[in-house]
């Protein structure tokens, strides 16, 4: 009998875990989307959009300056250490001397104004932003606008590289972004709540209201850090509905045999979990002090500027590439340049938002915010993941979706959309075009996760002009060099080859194959290459199809048009026209 | 068949763990005595005892007051909240205030200085202690040595109201106490280490280096905070040079006590009173709130130099960044409060004293280290928090303590505690003083020193 109980028992537990897990689906939580987070009683916003300009006044450069003129004071490092304690004071020291000597503000200052800001208040804040459209845009290329999101210890300066890349129309794509980028609440130029609470829905309220003041009522989004939790939280909120984190159960199954699940490379990431954990544990102490006790660190980060430089750019050091912890100068300029790194730092000193900035850590990682359950709503909106090598921890797909049902997969032709093959956490910053490629191509990325709007992607990425670009650019322009010639059709013959045979290389076949490749790019250098430079731009190939295909039968087509089109237009015309 | 087999191994499996944790008994790991922590290759110590005065030359001074003349930067608190995000800057405002206009530091460091003070070498490093004996000693009253060792972000500032307690003759003793209080090594005026691993049980070999030195074979211990560990590791070491072992911050870590507690909170009255239960369960509480203090500690164990060198360069943020600590660790529910209750239990100017001997060695990132050479694979790979002290201890419970053990879990790691006869009112007072938090001996250093010199006695009518 009692056995009978007990098994009866087991199986309701049994039961009800596999339904939490795997069938129960949770639901979005409740966002008060009227949230007041100015000063005293809710006063209605006013909607004005005012042009912004970074203007810092000469006294608080005085401050610094004095502040920086100071002796650095500093105890030396253990011996044979490097940055494995944190940030190295020797490096330190090259650092303050640089930003003394050699850093110009003001002309820092005027760069980042070089691109258009504003401020406009939304739920009781200020909030600044970057709002930068295409300036020429060619006939039949659309302009769409896309949200981008920083995180910590980033501002808007992360992003400036991309924003002209990102602008910029690029052959092969009929559409080039609009970008806004916001400050955070409480980060750089942009007003600290004044109330409690204010965690990422909350931030993705206030975006959203944002975007529909500037008019955009759907729009692409991209972030890292806080920037791709702000914008989950947005996609959660505003399109769809919403599953389950459940990535650590799965992360725990997977270990059995980890290259069964996930490549080499993550698989070297995450096995063995102890290792993963202790590193984790050894890069998650600010995040630690940061949730608990953010004003304590603020307001010490907020009184020295050579401290606060020691806080952010060891972030900017680990976190590019984690070997760096063993190397004397932590790597800083290996990727990065000084001003860039100081610029960064400048807007947290001058705007004083330090302490601020710390707390959306306290917000989020609290029980009213962590009971809210919003790890366990998945994510519906189509997703990109750009997933850069150098990240802290990178989940293998099968996980990742798991919160993002949506997310494109992967396959070995776009591993430029969801591997690029280097940087790390900072990726707008440090890799701007890796990242600007990953989101052009597929449409959004970046390191843990991106975003996009299927219904507008799709119509844009299946017209016919399309279509052949694609077709060249991705399909045949083997070398990426932007135009087909002589050697893309080589290495196609080596690929075809190296198909056929399933990996083997057969050096007949690759004869063989190479006389039909060259046969092919003889024929269509003669329909295409119109000015005989040996190159079949995009234009030239869709001009050659046009004048040779377009209005007639595909029996009347030349036989190289048909080798070339045929077999692949098929394997990615969805809708098979 | 399998199933025979199945059982079979299931009965290793429980065997295996019934022996690990309940007959195995963890061996004392093996230090390095002879190690070296100055600078470069090994040098013989300079064994000479030198007197020391602290003495802040003008320039330190003056730096300091320049900085503490820049306007003090803070962004408000959020509305209605206190202590809840760390140090209110409202009341930095008041401390900075003060430390600028009514704190005079020529006047302190006379009265730090009021204490006899020394340097020696030892293990390569420059080693600073208070010596404090009894003036006039009645015939009969033996006076015993006693180490006592601070944590962070304390420093020797902390015993200042303690020692003259302790090395005064009472009535009923015939023992009173010449006290040994060290500058922990990379704290205050003692020098920094120059190379790794310098953990609790190397600093414990330091001490019992310097208490051979003055001429101590055999002494009683004293330690809160990181002194407790200290204490501990050395009783390990040493247990023959001990003769008593006293805690105002002791418990037991490792799988047994975490089994202990989770099978405590079935009905906890049974196995503990209503004070101590209440601070530990539910324990999903206790360990929220301890995930809620222990942020400093995480940062510490690992990004130590970047967070000293921060800390190093601000007074004010130095300020900020102790001063948390000695509002929420004397009582958590200060943390509620507008002021933080830092002059509740302590003056300003005390707690300043505190923060001066951080700024003025500049020696917080070394500080800061210990946690490092502590929380790693290296030293927690060794085991020594399974190791048990075998010295006879005795362990002072303060109510406002982060967290409190019943008895029954601390004798996993110190087996000869001397128990508390809950009954009897006077052995209350050495067990579980009624008043008084993390800082105890300066926060309350009567209630400390009461329970030093009765628990010390009990021990050694025993020993008798």
């Amino acid at each position: 009998m009692l056995k009978k109980v007990f098994k009866a028992l087991l199986l309701v537990f049994v039961t009800n875990l596999v339904y939490k897990i795997f069938i129960y689906e949770q639901p979005v939580p409740k966002v008060d989307k009227h949230a007041y987070w100015g000063a005293g009683e809710p006063k209605s916003d006013d909607p004005v959009i005012k042009p912004f300009k970074i203007q810092v006044p000469e006294s608080a450069l005085q401050d610094l300056k004095t502040r920086l003129n100071l002796e650095t004071r500093y105890q030396k490092s253990l011996e044979g250490v490097n940055f494995e304690y944190g940030f190295n004071p020797k490096a330190l020291l090259e650092i303050v001397d640089f930003w003394k000597n050699k850093y110009d503000w003001r002309q820092r200052e005027a760069l980042l104004n070089s691109v258009p800001q504003f401020t406009t208040y939304v739920s009781g804040l200020r909030i600044h932003f970057i709002h930068v459209k295409p300036e020429k845009v060619p006939a039949g290329v659309k302009v769409v606008p896309l949200l981008l999101l920083h995180g910590w210890p980033g501002t808007v300066k992360e992003f400036y590289p991309v924003i002209p890349l990102l602008t910029t129309p690029r052959e092969g794509f009929d559409f080039v972004f609009e970008v806004i980028i916001p400050s955070l609440p409480g980060y750089g130029f942009s007003e600290a709540a004044h109330k409690q609470h204010l965690s990422t829905p909350q931030i993705a309220v206030i975006f959203k209201k944002l975007m529909s003041r500037l008019g955009h009522n759907k729009f692409y989004l991209q972030g890292g850090d806080w920037g791709s939790f702000i914008a989950t939280d947005l996609s959660i909120l505003y399109p769809e509905r919403a599953m389950s984190n459940k990535a650590n159960l799965y992360l725990i199954a997977a270990s059995i045999y980890p290259t069964l699940f996930m490549d080499q490379e993550i698989a070297d990431r995450l096995y063995p979990l102890s290792d993963m954990f202790a590193n984790m544990m050894l890069e998650m102490g600010h995040m630690h002090i940061h949730a608990t006790k953010p004003d304590t660190l603020g307001v010490a980060l907020t009184n020295t500027p050579v401290g606060l430089a020691a806080y952010i750019l060891e972030k900017f050091s680990t976190w590019t590439n984690q070997a760096y912890r063993n190397r004397a100068d932590g790597g800083l300029t290996e990727k990065f340049k000084l001003e860039d790194l100081l610029d960064n730092i400048m807007i947290y000193w001058f705007s004083g938002n330090v302490a601020s900035a710390l707390r959306i850590y306290s917000e989020t990682f609290n029980r009213k915010h962590s009971r809210e359950g919003w790890n366990d709503v998945p994510c519906k909106v189509p997703t990109v993941c750009a997933r850069f090598p150098n990240e802290l921890i990178n989940q293998p797909e099968f996980i990742v979706r798991i919160k993002y049902p949506n997310l494109l997969p992967s396959s070995e032709g776009d591993y430029e959309v969801h591997r690029p093959p280097r940087g790390g956490h900072f990726s707008a910053f440090e890799e701007p075009e890796l990242l600007v490629n990953s989101v052009f191509k597929v449409v959004l990325s970046r390191s843990s996760v991106q975003l996009y709007r299927l219904e507008t992607t799709a119509a844009m990425a299946y017209t016919w002009d399309n279509r052949v670009k694609f077709v060249v650019r991705f399909m045949y322009d083997i070398d990426n060099n932007g135009y087909l010639d002589k050697n893309d059709f080589e290495c196609l013959a080596l690929r075809a080859t190296l198909l056929e045979a399933r990996g083997e290389y057969s050096a007949q076949r690759f004869a063989e194959n190479q006389k039909i490749m060259q046969n092919l790019w003889s024929e269509i250098a003669e329909l295409a290459d119109f000015n005989k430079d040996g190159l079949v731009t995009v234009d030239e190939f869709k001009t050659a199809v046009k004048k040779t295909c377009v209005s007639k039968t595909y029996s009347q087509f030349p036989q190289a048009m048909k080798a070339f089109i045929d077999s692949h237009f098929k394997s990615i015309d969805i809708n098979g026209t | 068949m399998l199933k025979k087999l199945f059982l079979a191994v299931l009965l290793a499996v429980v065997a295996h763990f019934a022996y690990k944790l309940f007959i195995f008994e963890q061996p004392v790991p093996e230090v390095d005595k002879n190690a070296y922590w100055g600078p470069g290759d090994p040098k013989p110590d300079d064994p000479a005892i030198k007197p020391f005065k602290i003495q802040v030359p003008d320039s330190t001074l003056q730096d300091l007051k320049t900085r503490l003349n820049l306007e003090t930067r803070y962004q408000k608190s959020l509305e209605g909240a206190n202590f809840e995000y760390g140090m209110n800057p409202q009341v930095l405002l008041e401390v900075v205030d003060f430390w600028k206009n009514k704190y005079d530091w020529r006047e302190r460091e006379a009265l730090l200085n009021s204490l006899p003070q020394f340097v020696t070498q030892v293990s390569g490093l420059r080693i600073h202690f208070i010596h404090a004996k009894p003036d006039k000693v009645p015939a009969g009253v033996k006076v015993v040595p006693l180490l006592l060792l601070h944590g962070w972000p304390g420093t020797i500032k902390e015993f200042y109201s303690i020692i003259p307690l302790l090395t005064k003759p009472r009535d009923g003793f015939d023992f009173v106490f010449e006290v040994i209080a060290p500058s922990l090594p990379g704290y205050g005026f003692s020098e920094a280490a120059h190379k790794q691993h310098l953990s609790t049980p190397q600093m414990a070999v330091i001490f019992q280096k310097l208490m051979t030195r003055l001429g101590h074979k055999k002494f009683y211990l004293q330690g809160g905070d990181w002194g407790s560990l200290i204490a501990t590791d050395l009783s390990i070491l040493y247990p023959d040079s001990i003769l008593g072992l006293h805690l105002n911050m002791c418990g037991a870590m490792g799988n047994k006590a975490t089994l202990y507690l989770l099978a405590a909170s079935i009905y906890p009255p049974l196995f503990m009173d209503k004070q101590i239960a209440d601070g530990l369960y539910p324990l999903s509480d206790m360990f929220s709130n301890l995930i809620l203090e222990m942020g400093y500690m995480h940062i510490q164990a690992t990004k130590p130099d970047t967070i000293g060198v921060a800390l190093t360069n601000t007074p004010v943020g130095l300020a900020a960044y102790i001063l948390e600590k000695f509002s929420t660790w004397t009582n958590q529910a200060y943390r509620n409060r507008a002021d933080g209750g830092l002059t509740e239990k302590f003056k300003l100017e005390d707690l300043l004293d505190n923060v001066m001997i951080y700024w003025l060695s500049g020696n917080v990132a070394s500080s800061m280290r210990l946690y490092s050479e502590v929380f790693n694979k290296k030293h927690t790979g060794e085991g020594w928090d399974d190791v048990p002290v075998k010295v006879p201890t005795v362990c002072a419970r303060f109510p406002n303590e982060l967290i409190l053990q019943p008895e029954f879990i601390i004798k996993l790691k110190y087996p000869n505690l001397l128990p508390s006869p809950a009954a009897n009112e006077a052995d209350y007072e050495v067990h579980r003083p009624p008043r008084g938090g993390h800082f105890a001996a300066f926060e309350e250093p009567e209630l400390v020193a009461n329970s030093v010199f009765k628990g010390f006695r009990t021990l050694n009518d025993k020993l008798v």
